[in-house]
């Protein structure tokens, strides 16, 4: 006989790759049971099956999470390189001492050619 | 075949190298260093779940995908502003409440069913320790459930059937195996607890 306690404790976490095989139809009845068993668990598992199990074309689903996925990562990598701009901007003595060091620079051209004009 | 090679390219869209950090550490080197990136990394292990709910609620493929993005973006600003410790439960409500929005916007009420509270808190573990104790407890309490809950909490956690197989064992629907499941397995945490608190 089964463990009835199975109903208190949780279990592994449900991958994608065990959630598309579900939603293929292509696992064990007692495989099935075991996702089932993380749906009545947790709702957001339980959403999202049903969810997934009415779309009309179940093959777009990687292109879709694809797209998705793409979009995220565009978008918190662009975050970081604004945010790093803005480090830049809140350290207003990174960009006096670089101006300086080029002022300098110029000057010194500046001098050295005179020098060599004259 | 094309369902086959699905779940093959999803695989390729997780990214594996960031497989081993889990959501606690992925959270707390964001809070360190103020990245997106690691929240992007994070988010992205619930693509495929979001996506899930938000087509349950919203009934389209294109308002899925939209209120993925939008839900990604709402998660990035919140956490920027405070700390969350369950993060799932929390992502969960957040994309529960956007497609709920998103349905009122629209004058679309959902039933009081369709909208059911969060699941309830498992046993507390403190109060399972001696777990054959619970185990006789729990059979014991099996009888005093609804014959119907009691029948589709027996096939599905004792006999370990499918929703699919209970149905044909007991010509219930889904949404009635799923109602006894649910039903039978909160009773039956009552009646332990009951019984628990009466020893």
């Amino acid at each position: 006989m089964a463990d009835l306690t199975n109903i208190l404790h949780n279990n592994n976490e449900l991958t994608d790759e065990q959630l598309m095989s579900y939603l293929q139809g292509s696992l064990s009845e007692a495989e099935r049971n075991t996702i089932e068993q993380q749906m009545v668990k947790d709702d957001f598992i339980n959403d999202a099956v049903e969810g997934l199990e009415i779309l009309a074309n179940k093959a777009q689903l990687p292109d879709y999470i694809q797209q998705l996925n793409h979009q995220l990562q565009k978008n918190t990598a662009l975050k970081t390189q604004r945010k790093a701009k803005r480090k830049l901007k809140d350290n207003p003595w990174i960009v006096i001492a670089i101006g300086i060091i080029l002022m300098i620079c110029v000057l010194g051209y500046y001098v050295l050619h005179l020098k060599i004009w004259s | 075949m094309h369902l086959i090679n699905y779940h093959c390219d999803l695989l390729k869209v997780t990214p594996d190298k960031y497989q081993h950090i889990t959501e606690a550490e992925l959270l707390q080197k964001f809070t360190t260093d103020g990245n997106n990136f690691w929240l992007g990394i994070l988010l992205q292990r619930y693509t495929l779940l979001l996506f899930g709910v938000c087509m349950k609620y919203l009934k389209n493929e294109d308002a899925a995908k939209d209120a993925v993005q939008q839900i990604f973006l709402k998660a990035i600003i919140e956490l920027q502003k405070y700390k969350v410790d369950y993060f799932k439960s929390w992502l969960y409500m957040v994309a529960k409440n956007y497609c709920l929005m998103k349905l009122r916007d629209k004058h679309i009420f959902l039933d009081v069913d369709d909208v059911k509270p969060l699941a309830d808190d498992d046993f507390d573990i403190a109060a399972l320790q001696d777990k054959e104790q619970t185990l006789n407890l729990m059979e014991e309490c099996l009888d005093y459930l609804q014959p119907d809950q009691k029948t589709c909490v027996t096939l599905f956690y004792l006999q370990k059937k499918s929703y699919v197989q209970i149905i044909g064992a007991t010509n219930f629907t889904m949404m009635q195996v799923k109602s006894h499941i649910q039903n039978g397995k909160r009773n039956l945490k009552l009646l332990v607890e009951k019984k628990m608190k009466a020893q």
